[in-house]
């Protein structure tokens, strides 16, 4: 009896713990995968329009590109080119339909893609006017005596007739000496990018991957703004040629938008429904995005 | 603001100073049971010359105030031969009446008043459910749990609300968690319960703070007679359950009821066992007590004062170790995770009756819930080179609500109508966070963050009047209107909030029902996306999460049919304002952040859908089948778009069939299957690269690089809650077999909680799997608690 007891016990035990755990699937709210269109629209770099295709959320996601998609583009709404495909690297794992030359500010963007797969896919977006930065000061270049602190000073006129987005990217890039694995000093090139911390107050920020930083004109819409920030620079003693540029951009809504939802999908906790990217493909995902970028170059050594 | 409080408390004060010295009457109580010797609830008692009457209780009992000398009593219910006796009463009496049976009673023609009402109390929606109600239901766990008894009618959970819209009350007081092992037991222990009330059709305009439902349970007064109680010893569960009197006069009545539970002595070195089957070292414990005591003095026969405590004290545990190894390192870590929560409520009532139509109570209560989380992670690695890296870290954290309640209620009878008024005042404080956070490594020295959390707190004052008029026998109105006015940060919200209620007797039992209600609510829900009650945070209306408000509107029909079978149909629908959710993105709560920041507020609801239920209530096969098809949507200017969403609490199918079959004198059967459709969440529907725009590569881009070396991943939802968990549902049957000896009754219960066995979801969080080809692909994995689960206890009870 006092046995019989015991192996009802453990049993019983047993199946209250037992078997908790399992992986389930959730197919039916599986989506069909769409097209995929990455482009930025800029007045320095050629026009690149990226394809690729999405894919399901619980597999190992694959980069696939498209290379057999008809791709028109319009400024203006007048027909620049059908775009052909090329690929970027010697693997022929990545690629892109190029259009040789760079976009034009002001002008309004559009682009319509035609697959067998995926159908009409479209999107548009405007390249807006530079900014009109009045005058700009590298104040400091940060060394060793000030924990490599540099500081710089621009001003700009905001456009009142509407409502204006920006970003600021700050890279440094040029020659220096590295010593190699034989002990030679090797003269190479280097490039890093730095995050911007602004003092001067702006509100609705957000930041492109933690570093660089993005903004609207609440607050100062139509006036005069100056622009403080500070950012870490690097040792220049084993470099040959030193250069830094601050990048002063005036993005479109929909540029704005996206870096502004990318920062809170990459912010949201895991296991958790992430914040939804912004994204303005009609019939596909991806961004289709305007710039202008505005270059304040520095030579540092 | 001032001014408004200034007016209720003279309201208060006024009434509180009216209790007077009792009139000269004498104590008529007693039992009314039917020839089988069962009681009967309901049955109605009425003095004919002075025009008084009463109506028993669950267990058959009355107490009628009458006048010294003749009294001419009646007793009736409906299927029983009415007794009238002729007593000469001179001082408190007690007397015992059985009922026979009235086989040959085919269409009754009901001519006492108070049974009119009271057959169209039971028709105009509210729910009673007295102690054969849950005691007939199969145990889980060996408990008899109210709660489950109200999963059984249409429209639990309730209308597509979310769990603090619904108003919990034990004698009056708010309990704010009422939930053992996270919702599969109520706190509420059967033993001690009288009777609950469920408020879903209609709101009477005494009832006010939620915008769904009220659940007002009471708990006995205490046997007047003698000393009585049961002790039950369960596999996971014991209970002890004392009532009486306290002194020979029997003026002072008493309640008391124990549970504890130890089913973490099984779970602690079963698990144990499982988690190093996996590798790792680890353990889950869990468990849990509740206290519910009642103290009722009788002054006179016209005033009583009521004593109520309340506690349940739950601890959840779950700890993991783990170590591995690789060629240049050993690594070793802890989890450690607990949480305790608790309620405790005190109470305390004094009722005084004027006269036979003048009846006030005065009610004071302290309610608070807190939960307090305890996380240690500790992680260590040690290169075999020599050298290595150590963290630790660990937070405690509690949230609590403390609420201070005062009100003061006054009822007035006469045959056409029941008129009450009343006030009252609460003070409520809620913290949520408050605790600390404690970090050191390997580089890093003990740092030890404070963690000052958000307090709030608020006043809530309110006034309501309430009149139930009978016009006509067939007719009963029942309308009023209830005013609150909410204090918050120097802030101040008023509610205006009519309500009523008409129920219409065309026909011999067929009734026909409507209502509007008015609703508000102070406080809010922080419901996550997928987890349980216990990841959600109650937190006040403030200025920027207003107070929810809304309207209700419900319609239905009820028929009692032959054979002691009825059926109804119902229909609502529900609007909600100012509900509050997370941001997108922010579907958790982060203790380091204040949470009105993590939230997106001014959303709005609505709930609606339809309630069919079918029951035998009475004879040796009682039973009942309710089903609820019901849509419950949100919708904020921020999330999905501005569209409406499916809430996370919207069940569409909603099915609880029970059956009980008496078999002789001894044996009962009973069997329970509840089905309810699965929560909403979010599920990813596609994934693609950001490849081609990263900002990371634009110095490589303007360089001339043609290859973007690196690209992001983003997942896509097609919108929130897009899909749909797997259904709950469990088959449950139970064997009681019942032997009574003198004043001694044995029971003995086996019961077998969800027969076949089906994985419920408890908690569902995401997870990786590594395929074969050594990629990681995401899985959700579910965490199911209770599997098919046979429990056995013995009871023993003395009357």
């Amino acid at each position: 009896m006092k046995h019989s007891l015991k192996t009802i016990l453990v049993a019983l035990s047993f199946l209250l713990v037992s078997g908790c755990e399992k992986d389930f699937m959730v197919p039916e709210a599986e989506g069909a995968s769409k097209l995929v269109v990455n482009c930025r629209l800029d007045n320095q770099r050629i026009i690149k329009v990226y394809l690729s295709e999405s894919t399901s959320p619980y597999e190992s996601a694959k980069l696939k590109p498209i290379t057999d998609a008809v791709v028109e583009l319009y400024s203006n709404d007048s027909l620049l080119g059908i775009l052909p495909f090329a690929f970027t690297d010697s693997a022929h794992t990545f690629g892109c339909y190029l259009q040789n030359e760079f976009a034009r500010l002001g002008n309004k963007y559009s682009v319509q893609i035609t697959h067998p797969r995926y159908g009409v896919v479209v999107a548009q977006d405007i390249v807006p006017a530079l900014p009109a930065v009045t005058s700009h000061r590298l104040i400091q270049y940060g060394d060793s005596t000030n924990q490599y602190l540099g500081q710089h000073r621009f001003q700009f006129q905001d456009d009142a007739s509407q409502e204006n987005f920006y970003r600021i990217n700050i890279w440094q890039w040029g020659k220096g000496y590295v010593t190699d694995t034989q002990g030679q000093r090797v003269l190479m090139d280097y490039g890093y990018f730095s995050r911007p911390e602004v003092t001067s107050q702006l509100s609705d920020t957000a930041r492109d991957y933690g570093a660089f930083l993005l903004f609207s004109d609440k607050g100062f819409n139509g006036q005069m703004k100056e622009i403080n920030m500070h950012f870490l620079t690097i040792d220049l003693q084993n470099v040959e040629e030193g250069n830094l540029v601050v990048e002063f951009t005036s993005v479109s809504r929909a540029h704005y938008l996206y870096y502004k939802t990318l920062e809170q999908y990459h912010n949201s906790p895991s296991g958790y429904q992430a914040a939804q990217v912004f994204g303005n493909i009609s019939n596909g995902y991806g961004i289709f995005m305007g710039e202008a970028i505005y270059s304040m170059h520095h030579r540092v050594k | 603001m001032n001014y408004a409080i200034r007016i209720l408390s003279c309201f208060l004060l006024a009434l509180s100073f009216g209790i007077v010295s009792a009139q000269s009457t004498i104590s008529l109580s007693g039992r009314i049971i039917a020839d089988d010797l069962s009681p009967l609830m309901n049955a109605g008692v009425y003095v004919a010359q002075f025009s008084l009457g009463t109506t028993s209780d669950s267990s058959g009992r009355f107490q009628v105030n009458v006048k010294p000398g003749w009294n001419d009593v009646s007793f009736s219910y409906v299927g029983y031969l009415s007794e009238t006796v002729k007593l000469y009463l001179t001082r408190d009496t007690a007397i015992h009446i059985k009922l026979k049976t009235n086989l040959q009673l085919n269409e009754v023609t009901i001519i006492d008043r108070k049974q009119i009402i009271n057959a169209l109390h039971e028709a105009n929606g509210t729910i009673t459910l007295r102690k054969e109600n849950f005691t007939s239901l199969p145990a889980f766990l060996g408990e008899n749990d109210p709660m489950r008894a109200v999963q059984m009618q249409p429209g639990i959970f309730i209308r597509g609300g979310s769990p603090d819209q619904n108003l919990m009350l034990i004698d009056g007081a708010s309990v704010y968690n009422p939930a053992h092992i996270y919702g599969f037991i109520s706190v509420f222990n059967g033993d001690a319960i009288d009777h609950l009330d469920v408020y879903k059709d209609h709101y009477p305009a005494r009832f006010g703070g939620r915008l769904c439902s009220v659940i007002d349970v009471t708990v006995s007064e205490g046997d007047t007679a003698k000393l009585k109680g049961s002790f039950s010893l369960g596999f996971v569960t014991s209970r002890l359950h004392l009532t009486g009197p306290f002194t020979k006069k029997k003026k002072t009545t008493f309640t008391l009821a124990l549970r504890g539970s130890y089913i973490g002595l099984y779970t602690v070195p079963i698990s144990r066992r499982q988690y190093r089957a996996s590798g790792f070292d680890g353990s889950i414990a869990y468990y849990f007590g509740d206290v519910n005591a009642k103290v009722v003095h009788r002054f006179t026969n016209k005033t009583r004062m009521e004593f109520n405590f309340f506690t349940n004290n739950d601890y959840y545990s779950f700890d993991r170790q783990y170590a591995s190894q690789s060629s240049n390192y050993e690594e070793r870590g802890l989890s450690d995770h607990s949480i305790q929560w608790a309620n405790y409520v005190a109470s305390t009532s004094l009722v005084h009756e004027f006269d036979d139509q003048w009846q006030m109570k005065q009610h004071f209560s302290f309610s608070r819930y807190h939960i307090i989380n305890k996380d240690i992670e500790n992680y260590s690695q040690t290169l075999f080179q020599g050298g290595g890296y150590d963290s630790k870290s660990s937070s405690k954290t509690q949230s609590f609500i403390n609420d201070f309640t005062w009100r003061e209620d006054a009822t007035y009878t006469t045959q056409q109508q029941t008129f009450m008024m009343g006030a009252g005042v609460s003070a409520l404080i809620f913290e949520t966070g408050k605790g600390n956070y404690a970090y050191s490594s390997s580089n890093v020295e003990t740092e030890v963050d404070k963690l000052e959390g958000s307090r709030f707190k608020t006043y809530d004052a309110f006034v309501y009047v309430e009149d139930e008029y009978h016009p006509h026998e067939h007719w009963m109105i029942n309308g009023g209107f209830h005013v609150r006015v909410y204090n918050v940060q120097k802030k101040t919200f008023v509610s205006f909030l009519p309500r009523v209620n008409v129920l219409y007797n065309p026909v011999a039992k067929f009734y026909l029902r409507g209502s509007a209600s008015g609703l508000s609510q102070n406080l809010h829900l922080l419901a996550t996306a997928t987890t349980n009650i216990l990841n959600d945070y109650w937190v006040p209306a403030t200025a920027k999460a207003k107070p929810e408000n809304g309207w209700n509107f419900s319609g239905g029909m009820t028929q009692k049919l032959p054979l002691n079978f009825e059926w109804s149909i119902d229909a609502f629908y529900r609007v909600m304002n100012n509900v509050i959710e997370y941001k997108e993105g922010n579907e958790q709560a982060s203790i380091y952040t204040p949470w009105e920041t993590q939230i997106t507020a001014e959303g709005r609801g609505r709930s609606y859908g339809t309630e069919f239920y079918i029951a035998r209530t009475k004879g040796k096969l009682t039973g009942s089948v309710a089903y609820t098809l019901s849509w419950s949507e949100r919708k904020f200017k921020d999330i999905n778009k501005g569209k409406y969403y499916p809430y996370k609490y919207d069940r569409r199918h909603n099915l609880a069939a029970q059956l009980t079959y008496l078999i002789g004198k001894h044996f009962e059967v009973g069997t329970a299957f509840v089905y309810g459709s699965g929560s909403m969440y979010s599920s990813p529907v596609q994934s693609f690269h950001t490849y081609g725009i990263i900002s990371s590569y634009d110095f490589q881009l303007a360089q001339g690089s043609q290859n973007p070396y690196y690209n992001d991943i983003v997942t896509i939802y097609s919108g929130k809650n897009n899909a749909r968990l797997p259904a709950y549902q469990h088959l449950d049957v139970s064997f009681t077999y019942r032997k009574r000896k003198k004043n001694l009754e044995h029971a003995f219960n086996l019961s077998v909680y969800n027969v076949y066995n089906n994985f419920n979801i408890f908690q569902v969080y995401s997870d990786y799997r590594t395929n074969e080809d050594g990629t990681r692909s995401m899985v959700y994995k579910q965490l199911s608690l209770f599997p098919v689960l046979p429990s056995l206890s013995y009871t023993i009870k003395f009357t």
